[in-house]
């Protein structure tokens, strides 16, 4: 259904071709903008009283050079409305279970979370997702580890590089500066008071183009060394209580990549934390203030505003997918999701066993094994016949 | 015991004959056999307390009947490319967890498809029946750890846990700001009750001011209600077998307490309304969680039920009658949790393809899904063995010997009230 959609948005392309003055629907932001995230799996059935708010925190577990391993899912859907429900979130679970506590169990089913129950106005559904370690490919933020030692030196290069960017088929061109400062403002309030958006009508003269969308990542966390290392510097983050702190935004209108480099001496054995969230935002006037007051001191037009009208609608769309890495059903009012990237600690592969000697004086095992048989099966040929 | 008659020796060569036309029969009487002889025979096995819970024991036999009779053709249905005769043995656990490991023993022995369990003994029976490939499908008992999809793979339940039956029963006693008094037989059915109620008032344990063992076969139960009365409660949640919440009723009424009680789904056993049946008044404002009878579509999936029900079985009575002196009905409540269970063991042996492989088979049955008779879906799935959801537990009260859905509780409130008169 979302790639259905993504195509339909690129079979209008052609329809918008020499389209002048003429009246536009904005881009959904609720269409996503890729097939994934939301990540796919089971559906059926749904049945929902009224969804208010997700919550979700995405727990990826790394290995030392920063390569996701384990990805954990811990989803809390607010239910407020009156009435049954039933539905699937559908994503490639391995296992599921509701926290000690929780009010309601959720159910497994192949590639899909279950839900059913009666919602008596209020009900909190927390579930907590193992899932397929392939799931990783959806994630926003991509984490990498250079470890490298050089005599008794090494250095640590830790990139952060935004993964969300993507090109979407949509339209540029010139609209009416007064009426698109109006709708951009009008988006800023919804944002900034957390409300649903919904695609305003616009007019302009449009032609069809490509658009690259980013949602920036705002991210904090810390790299923990060994303590035999010393002599710490730090580029990128700094040093604090014996570990190297960082935070930044990555993407939008910082770089899609950040990097902390560490250098020093002894064994550094890396251990990073890395807490991401999808930033919501609407674009600034340049100067700040209202779009409207930057329409009024000529430092907008209508070509500035249609880019910012479409960016800011695009970037609201990729934020909604990020900011459901699970599915939830019906439309919340309010959707969140924490990305939190930590290194796992990995059992270490059993060492292979060495080949024990074969007490065929040189015979392989396997080969003994089959002698032997033959031999029991020709006894007992023998056998049957005396 | 009746003797067989012995054959007059000039019948021998004819008896002879006819023997061997029966052992012909027997084995399939060849290709121009008919299919009812070439079934195989299965059982479902129905382990119930038939003689000490009658009512729970029938209710669930009859449901298991009856959804044979519905899913089956005369009895006779096809898996994969088998035909089976589908049988339902009746064995009595007696309420001993002893007996019904015996009886689950029976069911292994006789490769029986499944057991249908009122829940006595599973803790002592689960293991048997798993190295068997066994399913055990529980239709009464709700204690919380007799299923665990993990632990238990071949243990199923379709019916209110106690989890869900304490958890709702927080939510409709606690916001009316009760001092309330936990009471509990001694029974497996009490004590797992009382550690449901525990984990539901975690949130407020200061609301329960009494926590009160009720000893099985005590008939006059006045020092325990005594007990709660002096401890400062105002309202008492009894978890225990029908006689006891008829004992309780019977000391708080007797003594002039008009004490709000709510109970389990057992405070709907007839036996309660049997042994208060001499002051209906008592009964009345009795209220008891139990799982909703009737699905959000409306009640006509459960009323056609009752309807097949009561031409099978005829309507289950409960002894007594309203003040205009209709006799009252039970409606089936139990009885659609056995049918429902059997509707789900009979689906999973078509979808596996028969009963050949049984390990196959309680695969299959953890991850089928059916609709129930009252319209509401039952499923398994590889993380919930409950075919009844927690959130499905409404609340009804006693008028007049008949009860309906309370209206201070959203989902109660929403469901219509069951005949229960003829």
């Amino acid at each position: 259904m979302r790639l259905a959609a993504v195509l339909a948005c690129a079979l209008a392309w052609p329809a918008l071709a020499a389209a002048a003055d003429r009246q536009v629907v904005l881009p959904d932001p609720h269409v996503p903008l890729s097939p994934e995230p939301p990540l796919s799996g089971s559906t059926g059935q749904a049945r929902v009283p009224q969804p208010a708010r997700t919550r979700e925190v995405i727990r990826v577990g790394v290995d030392t050079a920063g390569h996701p391993v384990r990805v954990a899912v811990l989803q809390r859907i607010e239910l407020r409305g009156v009435g049954d429900y039933e539905f699937a979130v559908p994503a490639p679970v391995l296992d599921v279970y509701a926290p000690a506590g929780a009010r309601a169990q959720p159910g497994l089913l192949d590639r899909a979370i279950v839900w059913q129950g009666f919602s008596p106005g209020r009900r909190d559904l927390v579930a907590v997702a193992t899932l397929d370690p392939r799931a990783a490919a959806a994630l926003p933020l991509a984490v990498d580890v250079d470890t490298r030692t050089s005599g008794d030196g090494f250095r640590v290069v830790l990139t952060l590089r935004n993964r969300t960017e993507t090109g979407v088929p949509s339209f540029t061109g010139r609209g009416d500066a007064a009426g698109l400062a109006a709708v951009l403002d009008g988006i800023r309030r919804t944002v900034a008071r957390g409300q649903v958006v919904t695609p305003p009508l616009i007019t302009a003269d449009v032609r069809p183009a490509t658009i690259p969308v980013e949602v920036p990542l705002a991210f904090r966390g810390e790299l923990t060394l060994s303590p035999s290392a010393r002599g710490v510097r730090v580029v990128g983050g700094r040093l604090e209580h014996g570990r190297i702190v960082f935070a930044g935004t990555a993407g939008g209108a910082e770089p899609s990549q950040q990097l902390v480099v560490v250098t020093g001496t002894g064994d550094p054995g890396p251990r990073v934390r890395v807490v991401a969230t999808p930033v919501r935002g609407v674009p600034a006037p340049p100067g700040g203030g209202s779009w409207r007051d930057a329409v009024a001191r000529g430092r907008a037009g209508g070509r500035d505003l249609l880019t910012a009208s479409v960016g800011a609608m695009l970037g609201l769309a990729r934020a909604n997918q990020y900011e459901t890495f699970l599915a939830t059903p019906g439309t919340p009012e309010q959707a969140s999701a924490t990305y939190v990237y930590t290194t796992a600690k990995i059992a270490a592969a059993a060492p292979a066993q060495a080949p024990k000697p074969s007490g065929g004086g040189g015979i392989p095992g396997v080969v003994a094994l089959a002698a032997a048989l033959l031999a029991l099966a020709a006894a007992t040929v023998v056998w049957a016949y005396l | 015991m009746r003797q067989r008659p012995h054959l007059c020796p000039r019948h021998q060569p004819l008896g002879l004959a006819l023997a061997l036309a029966l052992c012909v029969a027997a084995c399939g009487g060849g290709a121009g056999g008919s299919s009812t002889q070439s079934a195989s025979p299965l059982t479902i096995v129905v382990n119930a307390p038939f003689t000490g819970a009658p009512t729970v024991a029938d209710a669930i036999a009859n449901g298991v009947d009856l959804a044979v009779q519905a899913r089956t053709q005369g009895g006779l249905l096809t898996a994969g490319d088998r035909r089976y005769r589908i049988r339902v043995s009746k064995l009595d656990d007696e309420l001993s967890p002893l007996q019904a490991l015996r009886n689950v023993r029976t069911a292994i022995d006789d490769h029986a498809l499944a057991v249908v369990d009122e829940g006595t003994g599973v803790d002592a029976s689960w293991s048997a029946a798993n190295a068997a490939h066994l399913p055990i499908g529980i239709t009464y008992q709700g204690g919380q750890e007799l299923v665990d999809p993990v632990e238990r793979p071949n243990v199923f339940r379709i019916a209110p846990t106690d989890r869900g039956l304490a958890f709702r029963l927080g939510e409709y006693v606690a916001p009316k700001h009760h001092k309330v008094a936990f009471l509990v037989d001694d029974t497996a059915y009490g004590t797992q009750g009382r550690e449901a109620l525990d984990k539901a008032w975690a949130f407020d344990p200061k609301q329960v001011v009494a926590h009160i063992v009720l000893p099985s076969g005590q008939t006059d139960l006045s020092p325990q209600v005594l007990r709660a009365q002096r401890a400062g409660a105002d309202a008492l949640i009894v978890w225990a077998r029908a006689p006891a919440i008829a004992s309780v009723v019977s000391a708080a009424r007797s003594r002039g307490w008009e004490v709000p009680v709510y109970t389990t789904p057992a405070g709907a056993d007839p036996i309660v309304r049997q042994q208060l049946a001499y002051h209906p008044q008592w009964v009345d404002a009795l209220t008891f969680a139990s799982g909703r009878m009737t699905a959000e579509e409306g009640p006509a999936p459960f009323e056609q039920f009752q309807q097949s029900y009561q031409s099978a079985f005829g309507p289950d009575l409960v002894g007594v009658k309203t003040k205009q002196g209709s006799a009252v009905t039970q409606p089936p409540e139990f009885a659609m949790y056995a049918y429902d269970m059997t509707q789900a063991l009979l689906s999973a042996l078509q979808t596996a393809g028969g009963a050949d492989d049984r390990a196959r088979y309680v695969r299959v049955l953890g991850a089928t899904t059916v609709e129930g008779a009252n319209g509401d879906a039952r499923s398994f799935n590889r993380r919930n063995h409950e075919g009844v959801i927690d959130d499905d537990v409404a609340f009804a009260r006693f008028h007049d010997m008949t009860f309906a859905p309370v209206k201070d509780d959203p989902l109660s409130a929403s469901l219509p009230t069951i005949t229960q008169t003829q």
